[in-house]
């Protein structure tokens, strides 16, 4: 058993940037994350030894070296990379952590269990997807995995690709594939630019994010890459080895439904599609956090205006970042900073008055970055006209091959009314992702309430361990 | 500094990486974008989310099922295969 005063789940901005704050305020930080490297989604990175790649893929990395090295050199800070936390439990006292990690570099994985009366959960989230016709041929993915391809590894997805779905997110990566050689067939986002008319003074009061996009569509001219707005990817297609060798794109309506006679179809060895982000509440759940369903319809953790989500006098949990919902990597840094402050004042190492003094500009800037990741999500709502791409056959639960028509025999012929029925009738959302990519949709199929997003959004166990992991585990 | 080249074979072929990388990066950098069949339809599967969130991208890792290619690093001397259902 590790004890620790505060522990910290994830390394990304949100975690990293917590963990400087409360260990700048004396408190013995433990900052555990499952990746190799810090960073978590954005600041995803290689080996020191291919930082000249690792600066050219990021739009700032220097921001993210900054935080990453003073995490690393802070001697409050232990980090503790490669630990998977599969089960978490929280008391009146405190919060039990079991993670499957190895002990020392090069060992293989055993089970280590950490102990602490304060947590904070900075999970972050994981892309959107939504089903289509041959969603599951290889090849299709997220933009999400093509972007950790390319930054984590200086990999490229593919030779001639497709970016596709909705949101600010396709930018970077249309532009990272682009400067890596790969030749970008098409890139459709689902929505009218028309769109942001009506939030133009919260686009000009955040100059700094406008002038990321027109760094990326800079990039994307000299390229002669021209983004079609009103178009999605409503079918994909194999070749008899089974691999994907094009995509039909069709324009649709604002409430996504198709275009009858629009479609197109584009040949390209890789296509990337992503609807947004859904943050993993996975922990949360687990260690009972409340939990209410955000503005872009995904389960969030619920935190008070310190980033509380759970507290009596001997313990808290607090929750930071995209965790608490989708807000981007700015935001994510302010939520840490305070989640941060905020257990310091708990343990007693700062007062009150400091609290209040060193946060006031953090809490104004959060604010500021709400605001924004409000208006991206008015203006890249995703509408369940996508239930209209799919046939009896598509896949909805791509772990337990589950089709959309077995999940209508589940209403229709058994009576099914929500999304456990459904899973019971159907085992949808029972493989091993255990609901993580067809949760969000299968709640948007059958159009039910959000008490039932909730909880399904519940899983019994963070990550499935394997009766193989388990039996590498030199202690059993 | 240099970057190491990693040695391993995927399904008994020499594959080469870079230290550092992930299963699924050097599987496609060297041109193979299946990683499993399902257990039900045997149908293909690749990399999907590319974080570990949604478990297609399955491969056999020394004998050991159930891996993720996408968040498995790539060592010297390691076996690969492409995994056929729920694995050996
Ligand atoms: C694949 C991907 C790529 C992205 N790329 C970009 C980009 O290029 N530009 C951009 O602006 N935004 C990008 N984003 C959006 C991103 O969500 C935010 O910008 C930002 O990274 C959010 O910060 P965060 O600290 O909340 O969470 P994250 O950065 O997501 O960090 C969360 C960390 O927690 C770890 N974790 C989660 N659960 C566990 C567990 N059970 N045990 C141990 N560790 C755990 C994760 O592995 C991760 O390292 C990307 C998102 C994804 C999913
Ligand atoms: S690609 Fe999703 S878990 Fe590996």
């Amino acid at each position: 058993m590790i004890r620790s005063e505060v522990i910290v789940v994830g390394a990304g901005p949100a975690g990293m940037n917590a963990a400087l704050h409360a260990a700048n305020s004396e408190c013995e930080v433990l900052l555990i994350d499952n990746g190799n490297r810090l960073g978590g989604q954005y600041w995803r990175h290689m080996p020191k030894e291919r930082d000249s790649l690792n600066y050219s893929l990021h739009y700032d990395f220097a921001k993210a070296v900054k935080l990453r090295d003073a995490v690393l050199n802070h001697d409050k800070i232990t980090v503790k990379s490669q630990a998977q936390i599969w089960s978490a439990t929280a008391n009146d006292k405190g919060v039990v952590l079991h993670a499957l990690a190895p002990r020392n570099l090069g060992d293989l994985p055993t089970e280590i269990v950490f102990e602490t009366q304060h947590l904070i959960l900075a999970t972050g989230a994981y892309d959107r997807a939504l089903p289509f016709p041959g969603w599951n041929i290889p090849g299709v993915m997220t933009p999400g995995a093509a972007q950790s391809l390319l930054k984590g590894h200086g990999v490229v997805a593919g030779k001639k690709m497709v970016i596709a779905g909705t949101g600010p997110f396709l930018l970077p990566v249309a532009s990272s594939l682009v400067e890596q050689g790969v030749e970008v067939v098409g890139l459709f986002e689902a929505h009218s630019p028309k769109r942001w008319v009506r939030h133009l003074s919260v686009l000009l009061s955040n100059l700094g994010k406008l002038f990321e996009g027109f760094h990326y569509a800079w990039i994307l001219n000299r390229h002669a890459v021209r983004m079609k707005f009103g178009y999605a990817v409503v079918e994909a297609h194999a070749s008899d080895a089974g691999i994907l060798t094009a995509v039909t794109v069709a324009r649709i309506r604002p409430d996504f439904t198709i275009l009858v006679g629009s479609e197109k179809r584009i040949e390209c060895d890789a296509a990337a599609i992503g609807w947004g982000f859904t943050p993993d509440t996975s922990l949360a759940g687990a260690l009972g956090l409340p939990q209410k369903v955000d503005v872009d319809g995904a389960v969030v953790v619920s935190v008070d205006e310190r980033q509380v989500a759970l507290a009596n006098s001997e313990m808290s949990v607090h929750a930071a970042g995209e965790v608490t919902g989708v807000g981007g990597s700015v935001l994510s840094l302010h939520e840490g900073a305070l989640a941060g402050l905020s257990c310091a004042l708990l343990r007693g190492k700062i007062t009150e008055k400091q609290y209040r003094d060193s946060t006031k500009n953090i809490y104004a800037a959060r604010l500021h970055a709400e605001k924004f990741a409000r208006v991206l999500k008015d203006v890249y709502v995703v509408p369940d006209g996508w239930r209209n791409w799919v046939t009896p056959s598509t896949l909805i639960c791509r772990c337990e091959e589950v089709s959309c028509g077995q999940v209508d025999a589940a209403v229709d012929e058994l009576g099914a009314r929500n999304s456990r029925d459904v899973k019971l009738f159907s085992r949808v959302g029972m493989g091993m992702c255990q609901g993580r990519v067809c949760g969000r949709n299968i709640a948007g199929y059958l159009g039910t309430d959000d008490a039932d997003r909730i909880r399904n959004a519940r899983r019994p166990i963070i990550a499935p361990i394997t009766l193989g992991e388990l039996a590498q585990d030199p202690l059993l | 500094m240099s970057e190491k080249v990693i040695t391993c074979t995927l399904n008994g072929v020499i594959l080469t990486a870079i230290s550092g990388q992930s299963i699924a990066a050097a599987m496609i950098s060297s041109g193979e974008r299946i990683n499993r069949t399902t257990r039900i339809d045997g149908s293909f599967r690749g990399i999907f989310c590319g974080i570990g969130a949604c478990f297609d991208c399955l491969v056999v890792v020394d004998g050991v099922s159930n891996q993720r290619a996408c968040i498995t690093e790539v060592r010297n001397g390691m076996t690969i295969q492409t995994q056929r259902g729920a694995g050996p």
